[in-house]
């Protein structure tokens, strides 16, 4: 009983970590139908910020605030020196453009900061725990399921109650019909990348709290993990990343408990492999998003 | 207002001349690539007038209305609203200057609420003020109060025109642009859609209409431009397009 | 008047050519260039075969696929397991099966086995990858991708892990490469220019529009995906023998780069990937020249890992914003060969000129 406890805990954890990442990809995909594969660099560039501060004595409070501005900033130069002359190509030359930006990230790190990985000297709270009967529960993972769940109401509250938000989920509808309403198109793009890049960062602190080292490609596996949570609810839709982010933790966690020792090495490709299988059920996602970009089979 | 004339040259100019031209487009030209949609087209549009675009399908009417509101690529001539040229603005910008387009097929944001589709129509008001325009709407609109909370999508086709409408007014323009409002919807809503726009003629709303249902649309509007292969083949007052040359560039052309 | 060829004859001669242009240059390189120019051909030529074989689907569907290292992966491996010498083997991977360990094929058989595994994984997961388009397809290919890296990193039994796997005898030759790329070439162009591939390149634009009109998408599509993971297969032996030393890190992210960058920057056709493929390859190897003889003050380049690949992204980027639809755009060398005849030498004797029934006609005058 403890065990699963234990298990639902960490899955849940995991899975907010997931849903942040897909939450960030989803929002500029729904608006520009842009799969931003560097979406995992702004997380390096903030896991690199989070090293550089904290090694400078920095307070772990404004470390993490710069970490988040770091991705900010980093998407929006991303959008407004990459993606804005591109915003009317094909889709495919999109797709390559954001996977060649997530290369040409990756180098740079390299060149700059070295192959070997930086480890990040994390404050001594995130090992602290306390103890429920014999089941122990770490505070990392009860503060980043609490702000993981504030983020997303507040997230619900703004595109459901402010303008700019209600602009962003009608600029995923139908782009030209929302500028029609008077709504600035380049302002809808810069408020989805800065949405995004602030997901990104927050996602990215509470990823190097769990793996405290950073290196050029850190950012890559939650990138795709995030992708393919979004894959698996329905690439666009932001409840359908959320809910993708929770479910591909909860079977991760799960055949992980289930599998024996010499097979948990393989996990990533066990967990992939039951979404290939979930996408042959519903290739457009469990919630069956339009897919606008293909024909639906 | 004072006597129009038939003739094409004359006929294009409102009852006061000069004084009251809110909208004025001279020598416009549309094209889609190669392909022309508008060409050399002039035309005015009064305060407080309605006036009606009327032509066959890919006559050009609704490139004119989306060139006015800058979403078609304008290749030539130039536009002006109120004495400011908007030809080369955003079309972000020319309906914060004051022109609201209905577009064809209503296109309202389907999986949000009425309430939250009539919000972005009002993006610059803030939250007192649309409450308030939003409030004055509702004797217009009876279905604003009934289903504000219901999914826009899930409304029946008059209702969505409705909202459509509304949606384009909660900012308070200065120029309605209604692109085929009474298209794909039954002879009884027609007849409401109808009733609105005359209702908005008297509460003195400056409308410029496409519409295919001819007959209809010059009954309610004040003047008329018949357009054929992206060119006016006439224009003038309402009653004398209905008289005469309506059914040869219209009729003629929809028969061909 | 001009008259449609037989479709199979137009892949021919659109393979042809292509092969001429190719040997002229092997040819070359092999009496004048160096063993360093060889090398850089030999590698060129591998990179050729799996920019093809990439191409035979994302040139018919449209659809990317970052997967196909994966298949690269996957060919290397199987011809790898089959050919190294036992002895080295016994030393290596100890607890293997016995029919690895004791095997010690020739090269054509072990790459047969490498591309029929890796054919029989495109076949399984195939049936669902070719009804997933654009984004969707990315991500999903990307994990699968993910998925090879992670089985041969783990699977340490049969492939020594995350440890190269060493011990591979050379097989490959320019004469293997050229051999290959010329099976793989004409492989190519049937398909591509046969009624499935017509049919499936015609649904590139709007695939629902190709579906109502009677194209079968998604079993062209399986066709081209399983026809073009075997393709990329023989690449990953071939790249397999000429290093002699394999680890599961050297198909992973980076490769995926320069191989999709190789199709995508070239265009939509063969020769666009041929094109691409000779573009990056000499940019990449100025890159590295650059890096090596070249230095800015105190900053010296040749210390700067990742600047080959920061460039050569940075170009791509560049490239597509000017040219979105690649070098050549959906041209073959063959099309372009006969406008240029038919512009040079007007049809005065009446015959029919080489023209192709869905391409543009140029009426001689």
């Amino acid at each position: 009983m403890e065990l699963m406890l234990q298990q639902f805990i960490n899955a849940v954890s995991l899975g907010s970590i997931y849903a942040l990442v897909a939450l960030g990809v989803a929002i500029v995909f729904s608006i520009l139908r842009l799969a931003n594969f560097a979406h995992g660099e702004l997380m390096t560039v903030a896991g690199y910020t989070l090293y550089a501060t904290l090694l400078a004595g920095v307070h772990w409070f404004l470390a993490a605030l710069a970490a988040i501005a770091a991705s900010v900033i980093a998407a929006l130069l991303l959008e407004r020196l990459a993606y804005r002359r591109l915003r009317s190509a094909n889709p495919l030359t999109l797709l390559i453009t954001s996977f060649a930006v997530s290369v040409a990230l990756q180098s740079l790190f390299l060149l700059f900061f070295g192959a070997r990985p930086k480890g990040i000297e994390l404050p001594a709270f995130v090992d602290a725990g306390f103890r429920i009967g014999q089941l122990r529960v770490q505070w990392l993972d009860v503060f980043i399921i609490v702000i993981t769940g504030l983020i997303v109401l507040s997230l619900h509250l703004f595109l459901k109650k402010t303008v700019i938000g209600l602009a962003l989920r009608s600029a995923a509808d139908d782009f030209r019909t929302t500028r029609l309403m008077g709504i600035k198109a380049n302002a809808v793009v810069v408020g989805a990348f800065m949405l995004s890049g602030a997901l990104a960062g927050i996602a990215a602190l509470f990823y190097f709290a769990t793996v405290p080292n950073v290196v050029p490609s850190s950012g890559f596996e939650p990138m795709l993990k995030g992708f393919i949570a979004c894959v698996i609810g329905g690439l666009g839709s932001l409840p359908a990343a959320v809910v993708g982010g929770f479910l591909l933790a909860f079977l991760e966690v799960g055949s992980d408990a289930i599998l024996s020792n010499s097979l948990s090495p393989y996990l990533d490709a066990i967990v992939f492999g039951i979404a290939i299988i979930l996408l042959r059920w519903r290739p457009g996602g469990l919630f069956g998003v339009r897919m606008t970009e293909d024909l639906r089979v | 207002m004072s006597s129009l004339g038939n003739q094409k040259d004359s006929s294009a100019s409102p009852a006061n001349p000069a004084a009251d031209v809110i909208l004025r487009a001279t020598g416009l030209a549309v094209a889609y690539g190669a392909v022309e949609a508008v060409r050399n087209l002039d035309l005015e549009v009064a305060a407080g007038e309605i006036v009606v675009l009327l032509g066959a399908n890919g006559a050009g009417k609704s490139s004119m209305l989306n060139a006015i509101v800058g979403l078609s690529p304008r290749v030539g001539g130039s536009i002006t609203f109120e004495g400011h040229d908007i030809t080369r603005k955003s079309t972000e910008m020319i309906v914060r200057s004051g022109i609201s387009l209905v577009p064809e097929g209503r296109r309202l944001f389907s999986n949000m609420t009425v309430r939250e589709n009539l919000r972005l129509g009002g993006a610059a008001l803030r939250p007192a003020e649309f409450e308030r325009e939003f409030e004055r709407l509702h004797d217009l609109f009876p279905i604003l109060r009934k289903r504000a909370d219901s999914q826009a999508g899930l409304l029946s086709g008059g209702e969505q025109q409705q909202v459509a409408i509304a949606r384009a007014l909660v900012g308070r323009p200065r120029l309605l642009l209604l692109d085929e409002p009474s298209l794909g919807l039954a002879p009884i809503i027609v007849n409401r859609v109808f009733e609105i726009i005359e209702e908005l003629r008297r509460r003195k709303v400056t409308i410029l209409l496409v519409e295919q249902n001819a007959e209809r649309a010059l009954k309610i509007a004040d003047r008329g431009y018949v357009m054929s292969n992206g060119v006016v083949e006439a224009a003038g007052r309402a009653a004398d397009l209905q008289a005469s040359a309506i059914e040869n560039a219209y009729l003629g052309t929809a028969g061909a | 008047m001009a008259m449609s060829q037989k479709w199979w004859l137009r892949a021919l001669i659109g393979s042809a050519q292509i092969l001429v242009l190719v040997s002229l240059l092997v040819a070359a390189v092999s009496l004048l260039g160096s063993s360093t120019d060889q090398r850089i051909l030999t590698v060129f030529l591998i990179n050729l075969i799996a920019a093809i074989g990439l191409q035979i689907y994302t040139g018919t569907s449209g659809i990317i696929s970052f997967g196909h290292v994966g298949f690269m992966a996957l060919g290397a491996y199987g011809s790898a397991l089959f050919t190294a010498d036992p002895a080295i083997k016994a030393m290596g991977i100890p607890n293997a099966p016995d029919f690895i360990l004791t095997s010690a094929m020739g090269f054509l058989p072990a790459m047969l086995i490498g591309v029929g595994v890796a054919a029989m994984v495109a076949a399984v997961i195939g049936r669902v990858f070719v009804r997933l388009g654009g984004s969707a397809a990315a991500v999903a290919t990307l994990g699968f991708m993910v998925m090879v890296f992670t089985v041969l990193s783990n699977a340490e039994e049969w492939t020594r892990g995350a440890k190269a796997f060493s011990g591979i005898p050379a097989y490959t030759t320019m004469g293997w490469c050229m051999g290959a790329f010329a099976v793989i070439l004409v492989i190519a162009r049937l398909l591509r220019e046969s009624d499935t591939g017509l049919g499936l390149r015609s649904s590139r634009d709007d695939a629902i529009a190709a579906q109502a009109s009677g194209v079968d998408v998604v079993n062209s599509r399986y066709v081209m995906w399983v026809a073009s993971a075997a393709c990329s297969a023989v690449a990953g032996a071939l790249y397999a023998h000429y290093i002699g030393a394999i680890l599961p890190k050297a198909f992973h992210f980076e490769l995926t780069f320069l191989v999709v960058t190789m199709v995508i920057v070239g265009g939509q056709s063969i020769t666009g990937a041929i094109v691409g493929t000779l573009l990056i390859t000499i940019l990449a190897e100025a890159l590295r020249r650059l890096e090596n003889g070249f230095s800015l003050g105190s900053f010296s380049l040749s210390e700067a890992p990742g600047l080959t690949t920061a460039v050569l992204a940075l170009l791509i980027v560049f490239t597509l914003t000017m040219r979105p639809q690649g070098l050549v755009g959906r041209w073959e060398l063959d099309d372009l060969t006969a406008r240029w005849l038919a512009k040079r030498r007007p049809a005065a004797n009446g015959t029919a000129l080489p023209f192709e029934k869905d391409r543009e006609r140029n009426p001689a005058a």
